[in-house]
């Protein structure tokens, strides 16, 4: 399988050279045994490690979606903690007043969360990227405000604990729900992979370089942008409702602009436009506030700093970077045709 | 009652446009949206608060400390975050804000510790009603400090050959290179004034709220104005914070201050359907 889809920053180094357009070829063996290790993470770690790794394939989901949108449409977005809030809120607030098991109620999760990504993508439509990049920081503003306020429902800032899910009458363990995100993480991998390499993917990647030019192609800008929202949105909803069962109580805290902010910073960290790109910038961004745990009241400014490096030194992202290394370094490699894909 | 909540509404408003009008003068010299401004707001209130306070400066001396202060802040932020940046993807540059951001707002935390703090108000707030409108000392001091800052500004864009540099930048960066502008220099003046808008606007808001490393979330409230106004539009992004400020008063008063922000939110995207670039702001013209 490939890991890496065809889909540089417009103005990337890569793309002067033919030949590095190739993307870097992973074979279905070494995929297979990066899934079962994942898989054995709950049986060979203890319950902290596991719970961070949780929250990494937690994450890589919503960054992959915000990917779809932000790296391969270019649309810009700065409230996805509003979608993932959504999700999660739907799925916890289904299963405690109604009699839904958690499957259908994170199935309703997923698709509030993307009926929320078309209502924000359609004034998205007309605005240039600084204000889509408004109209996605309002709406999770005001979804959080919302989770805030409506106390009667939501619980305000109290939060909510999430029942625990059953599954045919037995109670799903911690064990269980981590392999159903992993499940659910490779699952969004191979969708946003196989986006990034159909119609679709190349009807975004042409909206991101040139709306117009995409525009006078025949492609239907409105409906492919709302479709690049609601995707994205819907990746949001999944990892918001794997991430109520996850942790066992959701509060609005977890979902304010600054987590937001921190999904962005994934995927630029690694690499907009690439499969691999959000998933290694949501491993690093996982576990590097875990690591700065020693440093107490200097966390946040170590943190900021580091991102801050990663940024100025690699703009375009790690994995780009890294590409056009080994494309440098071992030319044969990279020009070798891929071996079939998935 | 409506009177009232207008000129209740101007003091704040003031503090938005100070804000907005720092967003939209580095969005126009360099197409970048410059997340720290509101930590920018909170560096010039905590240096004012030191050397008002602490060091017992008189408050002219301590506002003009802190302003440059702020400036010289903001020309380091440029260096770092913004010119290494100039060709990476938007982002980049984006992000880049926002980290430098957390920087400033943590370093800050981490040398001044969580403290809560008031500042002393330089001018009297305690009320005074002219024909049954009420307002105070306090209040006119920051409408009449903002309007002189606004003019100091003003005389600069307008009059100078630093405010026709800017200009020209923003027109079109490669032509002013080609005349002789120094394009570097533009973007550290232009940071270096967003960021003394900012802290003049962060000193004026200090005596009304409590200080805390974590104030420049009121900063966001500038991207606002800037937004509704109009981003290219820097009379806009003014107009735009007094209109956020009165909007936010109104709605409170008469609709619900809980769901106050919620409201303006979906206020600003019915602005933004009917005009996509805000009241006052102009469609920039792409060539295929």
């Amino acid at each position: 399988m490939i890991l890496l889809a065809r889909g540089e920053m417009p103005d990337s180094p890569t793309t002067a050279s033919p030949e590095v357009k190739r993307p870097i070829s992973v074979n279905a063996r070494s995929l297979l045994l990066l899934a079962v290790l994942v898989c054995a993470i709950p049986f060979l770690a203890g319950s902290y490690v596991q719970f961070v790794c949780l929250l990494a394939l937690i994450n890589i989901i919503v960054t992959t979606g915000v990917n779809i949108s932000m790296g391969y449409c270019g649309l810009v977005s700065v409230g996805h903690a509003g979608f993932v809030a959504i999700g999660a809120y739907v799925t916890t607030l289904l299963m405690t007043y109604s009699s839904l098991s958690f499957a259908p109620a994170m199935l309703c999760g997923i698709v509030a969360a993307g009926i929320a990504g078309v209502v924000i993508g359609l004034p998205a439509l007309r605005l240039s990227p600084l204000y889509i990049a408004m109209v996605t920081f309002g709406f999770g503003q005001a979804v959080n405000l919302i989770l805030l306020n409506w106390i009667e429902v939501t619980g305000g800032p109290n939060g909510m604990a999430v029942p625990v899910p059953t599954f045919f009458g037995n109670d799903l363990s911690n064990t269980g729900i981590f392999l159903m995100t992993a499940v659910a993480c490779f699952g969004s991998l191979w969708v946003a992979f196989n986006i990034s390499r159909s119609r679709l993917g190349r009807a975004f990647i042409a909206i991101r370089e040139s709306e117009i030019a995409a525009q006078s192609m025949g492609v239907p800008i409105a409906l492919y942008k709302t479709v690049a929202f609601a995707v994205s949105a819907m990746f949001g909803g999944l990892a918001g409702s794997l991430y109520a069962l996850g942790s066992g109580y959701v509060n609005p805290d977890a979902f304010i602009f600054l987590i937001s902010i921190m999904y962005v910073t994934m995927c630029v960290a690694g690499g907009l436009g690439t499969i691999a790109g959000p998933v290694v910038g949501a491993i690093i961004l996982t576990i590097l506030p875990e690591l700065l745990r020693p440093f107490a009241e200097y966390k946040e400014f170590l943190s900021g700093l580091i991102l801050l490096g990663f940024l100025v030194l690699m703009p375009r992202g790690l994995v780009p970077l890294l590409t056009s290394w080994k494309s440098r370094l071992m030319p044969k490699l990279a020009r070798q045709p891929a071996p079939e894909s998935v | 009652m409506l009177g009232q909540l207008v000129v209740s509404s101007l003091a704040l408003g003031s503090i938005y446009a100070l804000t907005a009008l720092g967003f939209a003068i580095i969005y126009r010299a360099s197409d970048v949206v410059n997340f720290a401004q509101g930590e920018m707001m909170m560096l010039g209130a905590m240096a004012a608060l030191l050397l008002y306070r602490d060091l017992h400066l008189s408050y002219p001396v301590a506002f003009g400390c802190a302003v440059l202060i702020s400036m010289a802040v903001a020309i380091v932020v440029e260096r770092v975050a913004f010119r290494p940046l100039l060709h990476a993807p938007h982002f980049t540059v984006l992000l880049s804000t926002v980290a430098i951001a957390q920087v400033i707002r943590s370093g800050v935390r981490a040398f001044y510790g969580q403290e809560l703090s008031s500042f002393p108000p330089a001018w009297s707030d305690a009320p005074i009603e002219v024909y049954g409108v009420r307002f105070t000392l306090l209040g006119v001091g920051i409408i009449a400090t903002t309007a002189l800052t606004l003019i100091i500004f003003l005389v600069l864009f307008a009059r100078t050959n630093m405010g026709w540099a800017m200009r020209a930048t923003a027109q079109n960066m490669r032509g002013a290179a080609i005349v002789g502008v120094s394009v570097p220099r533009v973007y550290s003046q232009t940071w270096a004034i967003a960021g003394g808008l900012a802290a003049v606007g962060g000193i004026l808001l200090a005596p009304l709220i409590i200080i805390t490393p974590d104030m420049g979330v009121i900063g966001n409230k500038g991207f606002i104005a800037a937004i509704l106004g109009g981003f290219n539009s820097l009379g806009g992004a003014v107009m735009g914070g007094f209109i956020l400020a009165l909007m936010e008063n109104l709605i409170g008063v008469y609709i619900s201050s809980a769901f106050k922000d919620v409201i303006i939110f979906g206020c600003l995207i019915v602005v933004l359907l009917a005009r996509p670039t805000g009241l006052w702001g102009t469609q920039k013209l792409k060539r295929v």
